[in-house]
């Protein structure tokens, strides 16, 4: 890579990691991560989901308990206050990064993130 | 007789704040370096070859009878997969779809490559949260 385009990519992720949406955001996600037991259920909840959704695909029927179960549970953690804080960081996090993302899309005359995200061969 | 004007005070429309112009100026100057990479220019030209490229074209009008007939349910569908296996082999195989394919892949690695600059620096996946989700849902 240039060493100018380097120079300015990095420029533009300090940018945003100075800017009030992201500090907010990590500030918040930091807060979930001290939690200890909460950021533990969190991981729960996430392995539960990996392995319901592994299983749907290998085309075998949840119960309808283990549905509720995982619904429960997501529920909970939904309207705990500070992942509730910390999902609304993202979002506004999210805002500005599409913003930013929209500039260098413009630029390129083509979605830069669809580019960048394109799985690899 | 004199005329009554009203003033209006519109809105400035903006995506960002005024605190965010740094981030808009960096974003703007990054998109712009980008495009002026060599590896960016080759694709946009391999991107306009194939375009133009009369075979592609011809092989591109085969294909679409083909999957029309498909939809409409006309002829043998086993014929029509194996035609349209056939002319997508060919038209894989024609050298300005080989060069397409060779330069959209640099492209492709150059901006995952800049997108984990960003991201290291931002202290965040910047691509994945910066995807427009479709849904309006903010997810």
């Amino acid at each position: 890579m240039n060493p100018e385009l380097l120079k300015a990519a990095r420029d533009l992720g300090e940018n945003l990691h100075q800017s009030e949406p992201v500090e907010a955001y990590l500030r918040a996600k930091a807060v979930v991560e001290a939690d200890l037991q909460l950021a533990e259920r969190e991981s729960y909840l996430l392995s539960v989901y990996h392995t319901l959704v592994q299983r749907q695909q290998g085309g075998e029927q949840l119960t309808n308990q283990e549905v509720q179960e995982y619904n429960q549970l997501s529920g909970e953690l939904q309207r705990n206050p500070l992942i509730q804080a910390r999902d609304s960081a993202l979002g506004t996090l999210k805002s500005l990064f599409s913003s930013a993302g929209n500039e260098i899309t413009n630029q390129l005359g083509m979605d830069f993130t669809k580019l960048a995200l394109a799985p690899e061969n | 007789m004199s005329t009554q004007t009203t003033k209006i005070d519109l809105p400035v429309l903006s995506h960002f704040d005024d605190q965010d112009a740094p981030i808009y100026h960096a974003a703007q100057v990054m998109g712009k370096l980008l495009f002026e990479t060599a590896e960016y220019k080759a694709f946009l030209s391999a991107l306009k070859a194939v375009n133009s490229n009369v075979d592609i074209q011809r092989l591109s009008a085969k294909i679409r009878e083909h999957n029309t007939a498909l939809q409409w349910g006309k002829g043998d569908a086993a014929e029509h997969q194996s035609a349209l296996e056939q002319l997508d082999n060919e038209m894989e195989a024609l050298p300005a779809m080989l060069a397409y394919h060779a330069n959209e892949q640099a492209t492709l690695q150059l901006c995952r490559e800049v997108d984990l600059i960003i991201s290291t620096s931002a202290g965040v996946e910047f691509a994945a949260n910066a995807k427009s989700s479709g849904c309006g849902c903010g997810g």
